[in-house]
């Protein structure tokens, strides 16, 4: 035994020896590469199948090329196409019976990774394999709406729109290589999701794929035959670190350049920020993950607009916005983020007024009792539940505070919470919250709201539960206008129509807006041109990053 | 004994039938599948899309259709395909396992070794300053919850004093041969004393009990008495007596060191069976969960089987009829 323990010791020091002489330039990052964190690993790189995680955009974003691309104001910009469509110039044509045909002229110099051309005939194809109704695409929303893709010349297509869409001047699709897919999808067009492709992508933006270590990083590299602006360093290396607390452990010891999609707090930013002493910059952008609170329409109570508005000046968003976020994350008004192009920055809003919510609540019939409870027309207290994902830190406080606020107006709140996948999974799905449920909508900046709030959606049991409007709203003139803001082409004309929406839904107020959650970053301060949009991937223009 | 072994292994066949349909049973119900959660974040997807891809991933089978659907392709020695990492998973656990066992190893080794040690010095020091601080210190290892630990290794060992990664498995860009191989030491050495250090309290506290208790024997009285030196007695007669409980928990704690080790792996970015069960639970991949589970339970019955027959190897006392 002690001859054992002996040996395990002398081995054990040895090792240790070795560590110790080890150099820790091992770490060392060299000024061509640029390690981005991420906070989950990819699970495929397939744009358009199975799962389309936020962390897989990360990374696809700077291998793929598109036609139009959108910068970190919103603006637009061409990519893989020479020009943006648009009606006046006749490249985007109205066609009788609300159809539409819309032209691209694609840049002669893409490459796919493996340094066949870029063309027309990779549209024609993606199109079609996507249309294949055997093929296990996640949504066909937009394919939907196009008949067929046209290619006049090997560089020219033209999509044939079956109605009006006022986005087709965007890219439909991920484009995908045809030359590399095709074999797969001829064999078995069910089996397409399972080609290697999915775990080795070739693709035809600024990086191509180097490797996938599995659990621990991919490491693309740059293409030097991308048609577009060259990327400035050489390798781009994604890691993932699942918990957000070893995450800020890895950004302060120096182990990563930049993050991607995380779940980084604000408090780890400013620990970030306190402990790395300038070395990192930290960027907190709203973005678009819409934090709300859905009232039940349904529930005889809410059903009364000025409960509604009670409600919302009883509590105390903007001290909520100041304590939690400390400033940094601005009480929302609308659903819309403040760079959409419809924000309607004018429309009703309820500042914190406990006596305007009693008031309206004394309007609204309530009384009340000996215990400081309200008491409805019937002598029922005013208790009400809210209901929310179980675990989520933040959301938790911020319904303790509603707690306490709401009891100061008389209204008792119970807290009823879920795991995420019983609240998506079946209480907002199929609507089974009493009162109150607080979650978020992740939106695009082409999104109109109009499966959410338009009452044709509202999931029952007869539709099998289809439809977003979780609160139950109904407004046939919200309707109209959603309907109209759908078929309008100009943007400027659909801007009006939806800020009008806007208006309708602040007054009827069939949800409670309360913020916009920040989308949080770190970069190294000497890593220039890393400009996160608010509307994920900031790796958007990973081809312009260097030091 | 033979027959023993063949009863025991029916035995343990039952049981794994059993804990498969419990666990088949349990994931499957956890509310919102795969489609619903892509439904509830995308709101491109139409009610034609849930449906198609519903029956593409035969969820809208009965439960009993899809467990003896999944008993079938294990049966055929497939454990299936997984849906969010789009490879079959045999192939998944063939990258893992390996990464497993080597976090595993080391930290057995660092545990029993340290541990047991520990543990047989303070029972012969009984009461002394060393048996005290011992006996304080697994307390406080017992204590610990592993992920906390993992947190507070990183802070020093990788924040404060940056000696070792903070996660991870290989630095991006180092080069094949000997440098990975070190590479990949250096990183494995937080996790392993993480994951050691919570399973070394128990070993502390079970030799040095089991020591105690013998030491107290009457042989051991009379091997005393009649005059052998202390070292002999120790390790002839009441060490190797000892150790005979020991050896069962090295089997008995294999499950516990593997259900440390999906934590430990996760805290790490250590690319192993535990972090691909957490995120296969967490992406409702039910053919990878289900494969990890039940190697889990695999190991498990093999580790208590191996208990068993241990036990019966080391002590001729004990027969098994």
């Amino acid at each position: 035994m002690a001859v054992l323990l002996r040996r395990a010791a002398v081995a054990a020091v040895t090792v240790a020896m070795v560590l110790a002489v080890w150099p820790s330039g091992v770490q060392a990052q060299g000024r061509n590469r640029v390690v981005v964190l991420l906070g989950q690993e990819p699970a495929e790189l397939f744009p358009g199948f199975v799962s389309n995680l936020a962390v897989e955009t990360d990374v696809e974003s700077p291998m793929w090329c598109g036609l139009i691309g959108r910068d970190n104001n919103w603006k637009l910009y061409t990519d893989l196409a020479t020009k943006l469509p648009t009606l006046k110039d006749g490249d985007w044509q109205l066609l009788p019976g609300r159809k539409m045909k819309v032209t691209f002229k694609l840049k002669t110099t893409y490459r796919w990774h493996d340094g066949r051309n870029v063309g027309a005939e990779d549209f024609v194809w993606t199109l079609r394999m996507r249309k294949n109704p055997n093929t296990p695409v996640v949504s066909r929303f937009v394919d939907n709406k196009i008949d067929n893709v046209l290619a006049p010349d090997p560089y020219t297509i033209s999509f044939q729109w079956n109605e009006i869409y006022p986005y087709a001047n965007l890219d439909p699709f991920s484009l995908l290589p045809a030359h590399v897919l095709r074999p797969q999808f001829n064999r078995d067009p069910r089996t397409i999701d399972k080609s290697p492709f999915g775990r080795a992508p070739v693709a035809c933006g600024a990086f191509k794929f180097k490797q996938w270590s599995a659990g621990n990083f991919i490491e693309l590299e740059a293409f030097d035959q991308y048609g577009g602006p060259k990327a400035k360093v050489r390798n781009l290396t994604f890691r993932f670190i699942l918990d957000s607390t070893v995450m800020t452990a890895n950004l302060i010891a120096g182990e990563g350049d930049a993050t991607a999609t995380s779940n980084l707090s604000l408090e780890q930013l400013a620990e970030i920020d306190r402990r790395t002493g300038g070395r990192m910059t930290t960027h907190a952008i709203e973005g678009l993950t819409w934090e709300h609170i859905d009232y039940n329409m349904d529930n005889e109570w809410l059903k009364d607009r000025r409960v509604r508005w009670a409600i919302a000046h009883a509590i105390d968003r903007e001290s909520m916005s100041r304590t939690l976020f400390a400033g940094r994350q601005p009480v929302a008004h609308t659903y819309f983020g403040p760079k959409h192009f419809a924000h309607n920055a004018n429309v009703k809003k309820y500042a914190y007024d406990p006596a305007r919510a009693r008031q309206l609540l004394a309007e609204a019939g309530f009384t009340p009792g000996a215990d400081g409870i309200l008491r409805d027309g019937q002598g029922r207290p005013f208790r009400i539940t809210i209901m929310t994902t179980s675990g989520n830190a933040v959301r938790e406080q911020v319904q303790q505070i509603i707690k306490d606020q709401l009891k100061q107006v008389g209204i008792d709140l119970i807290i009823d919470n879920r795991p995420a996948s019983v609240l998506f999974g079946q209480v907002t799905r199929e609507r089974r919250y009493p009162h109150l449920v607080m979650y978020a909508w992740v939106s695009a900046p082409t999104t109109h709201f109009r499966t959410i709030w338009h009452s044709g959606e509202i999931p029952t049991a007869a539709n099998n539960y289809v439809g977003q409007n979780t609160p139950g709203y109904r407004n046939a003139e919200v309707d109209r206008l959603l309907e109209q803001a759908e078929g309008e082409l100009d943007e400027g004309k659909r801007a009006a129509v939806l800020k009008k929406v806007q208006e309708l839904w602040a007054e009827d107020l069939p949800s409670l807006p309360l913020f916009f959650r920040l989308e949080l970053n770190v970069s190294r301060k000497d890593l220039k041109n890393y400009l996160p949009r608010g509307i994920g991937a900031p790796t958007w223009n990973a081809e312009a990053w260097t030091y | 004994m033979y027959r023993f072994l063949a009863r025991r292994l029916v035995q343990s066949l039952v049981v794994l039938g059993g804990l498969s349909v419990l666990m088949f049973t349990l994931l499957v119900f956890t509310p919102g599948d795969p489609v619903e959660i892509e439904a509830s974040v995308n709101p491109d997807l139409e009610p034609e899309d849930i449906a198609r891809l519903r029956a593409y991933y035969g969820l809208d089978d009965p439960v009993y259709v899809r467990y003896f659907k999944w008993v079938r392709t294990v049966a055929n020695g497939d454990l299936g395909y997984s849906r969010t990492y789009a490879q079959p998973v045999t192939r998944l656990i063939k990258q893992r396992l390996g990464n497993t066992l080597q976090l595993l190893t080391g930290a057995f080794a660092i545990a029993v070794t340290i541990g047991v040690a520990v543990g047989i010095y303070s029972a012969l020091h009984q009461y002394s300053v060393t048996d005290y601080a011992a006996t304080l210190l697994s307390f406080v290892g017992l204590a610990m919850p592993t992920f906390w630990q993992g947190i507070l290794f990183i802070l020093i060992f990788a924040v404060w004093i940056p000696w070792f990664p903070a996660g991870g498995m290989l630095t991006p860009g180092v080069g094949p041969g000997l440098p990975a191989v070190i590479d990949r030491l250096w990183h494995l050495v937080l996790p392993t004393l993480v994951l050691g250090s919570a399973g070394m309290a128990s070993w502390v506290r079970y030799s040095r009990s089991s020591m105690l208790e013998v030491i107290r024997q009457d042989y051991v009285r009379t091997a005393r008495s009649k005059g052998l030196p202390e070292r002999s007695v120790t390790r002839r007669h009441a060490l190797r007596n000892a150790l005979i409980p020991i050896i069962t928990l090295f089997a008995l704690s294999v499950p516990a060191v593997l259900d440390g080790a999906v934590v430990t792996e996760t805290i790490f970015s250590w690319p192993g069976m535990g972090l691909l069960l957490f995120q296969a639970v967490l992406g409702h991949d039910h053919a990878v969960a289900m494969a990890v589970l039940l190697f889990l339970a695999v190991a498990t019955i093999l580790a208590n089987l191996l208990a068993d027959v241990m036990y019966a190897l080391v002590d001729p006392r004990i027969r098994y009829e």
